[in-house]
């Protein structure tokens, strides 16, 4: 499957789980619905199963908005997402508060899409724990929220979908209260998550380093509204500080950075 | 001091408040300042308590009262719990219901026995009407908003869990307007036990305490009058102590408003 912007990307032969068509946003406005601000302006992107793709932009150019519509959130006002049958998403919000239920324990927490899906409570509760063990976060099990640094609850969003994994994880900024140790390990889980070749990871993110560690190709958004102004493979870099170095020059380049 | 002894000690400064009304009372008619004739002793209020509860027509008229405030708490609750998570949820039943429900609870319950005394008749099932109205205008707009609120903060996430409405409601809404709920059907609670008493002073007939405070009063046997609205504060006591500690182990179990720990 071709990506709709003719880039060739690493992934060309796996199975497209997901693609933005020309994909446009205008955030809703009071009003008059069709002419609030767009946020974003025909996006072309495609998500192939066994890669992780990043979305590099500085603050405010329409990340996040894109980040939500590809994951069905806000509906476009322009152009097509196409998911592949069968396919689900999952996301991770950059709004620490926002992907945990403050009256659930950390376990609830993890368990709550097989809850939402209907599953036994106790089955879906011990599953939940054996992930958060083999994850090595079996003493949040029984804490709530509040009770946890930003750090803990960014690994318990991301355990939630370690633990129910979706087609498509979307990520944004969602470990911005790791500290590097953490980082590191997430890194390792999200290259396992995607090692099957059946799922694909997006994250947003606006630290080059960050991105260049982990990712197999970056868009860099400029905006708003948010457009993919530029497009780097780096699977054919050796080494991090290679891959750091491409981006960081695609960057200067698209951004204008002297 | 320990927080439990600390919370111990507020709870008997509270009960201990009590005892020093009943002996400024006390005092006040002893001394002649307040006529007997006008309000009785309060050891003569207690010892007829005492009497009162010996009789069988004492627990008959208390049984009446809390049946009929049960039966109208139990079906105006629900309503207005109903009513209220529905409102939170969907827009369409919040614009039709919050001006509805706002107008109705401008008029005062008291001022609707007349019209249900003429719809239904005198007796209970009047007085259970009108508690039942009570009880569901004054569960509903708290529950409302916070269903609404609730609804709003975990829209997104129900929608990315694609949570069916049914799901959405059980896991997402209702948890997270729980306490607010609570608290709701808390005041509803003594509003319906205040207007089941009202209602048995004007139209119960001759059953209930609020008839038995009236029959007392009008036959001038003023201590078991007041030993009546005496045990008619225990029992809205009762009532609220046993709906705050329902909402305290929900805060507690829940901590969704508790905030960091102190540790």
């Amino acid at each position: 499957m071709s990506n709709p912007r003719g880039v060739e990307t690493p992934r060309e032969g796996e199975p497209c789980l997901l693609r933005a068509e020309q994909l446009s946003l205008r955030l809703a406005a009071a009003r008059a619905p069709q002419s609030g601000p767009l946020v974003v302006s025909a996006v072309d992107l495609a998500l192939h199963a066994g890669e992780i793709i990043g979305l590099l932009g500085p603050n405010g150019c329409g990340k996040t908005s894109l980040l939500r519509a590809l994951a069905g959130v806000l509906q476009p006002s322009a152009g097509k997402l196409h998911r592949g049958a069968g396919v689900t998403v999952g996301m991770i919000s950059q709004h620490v508060g926002a992907n945990l239920l403050p009256w659930l324990t950390g376990a609830d927490n993890v368990a709550l899409p097989q809850r939402v899906a209907g599953c036994n409570l106790h089955r879906s509760r011990r599953e939940a724990a054996e992930t958060l063990a083999t994850l090595g976060l079996a003493h949040l099990a029984d804490r709530f929220p509040h009770q946890l640094s930003g750090g803990q609850q960014q690994l318990l969003a991301l355990a939630r979908w370690l633990a129910n994994p979706p087609h498509v994880l979307l990520i944004d900024e969602g470990w911005s209260m790791l500290d590097f140790v953490q980082r590191e390990r997430v890194y390792g889980y999200l290259r396992d998550f995607c090692a099957g070749g059946q799922r694909a990871v997006c994250l947003v993110s606006h630290n080059v380093g960050e991105l260049a560690g982990v990712v197999d190709r970056a868009c860099l958004i400029s905006g708003p509204p948010a457009t993919i102004a530029d497009e780097i493979d780096l699977t054919q870099r050796a080494t991090h500080a290679e891959r750091v170095d491409a981006l960081w020059e695609c960057a200067r380049h698209v951004y204008a950075i002297a | 001091m320990g927080m439990r002894k600390a919370r111990l000690r507020d709870s008997l400064i509270g009960v201990l408040l009590i005892g020093v009304l009943l002996a400024i009372w006390e005092t006040v008619v002893r001394t002649g300042w307040i006529s007997p004739l006008a309000l009785p002793l309060p050891t003569g209020v207690v010892g007829s308590a005492a009497e009162l509860a010996l009789t069988a027509e004492f627990w008959r008229n208390w049984g009446q009262t809390l049946g009929v405030w049960g039966a109208a708490f139990a079906a105006g609750t629900g309503a207005g719990l109903a009513l209220g998570f529905a409102a939170g949820v969907s827009e369409r039943a919040w614009l039709i219901l919050l001006p509805l429900m706002g107008y109705l609870r401008a008029i005062p319950p008291i001022a609707l026995f007349p019209v249900a005394l003429v719809a239904i008749g005198p007796g209970a099932l009047s007085i259970g009407v009108v508690g039942s109205l009570a009880s569901a205008l004054y569960v509903f707009p708290g529950t409302a908003d916070a269903a609404r609120e609730s609804a709003s903060r975990h829209r997104e996430l129900a929608a990315i869990l694609s949570a069916s409405k049914p799901a959405f409601l059980r896991h997402f809404v209702a948890p997270g307007a729980a306490v607010q709920a609570l608290a709701s059907s808390r005041v509803s609670a003594t509003v319906a036990f205040a207007v089941c008493v009202a209602g048995e002073m004007l139209i119960g007939g001759r059953t209930g305490v609020g008839a038995a405070v009236l029959d007392l009063s009008e036959r001038y046997r003023l201590e078991e009058a007041y030993a009546y609205i005496l045990a008619m504060g225990l029992v809205g006591l009762l009532i609220d102590l046993v709906f705050a500690r329902i909402t305290r182990l929900h805060i507690v179990e829940s901590t969704a408003i508790r905030g960091p720990d102190e540790s």
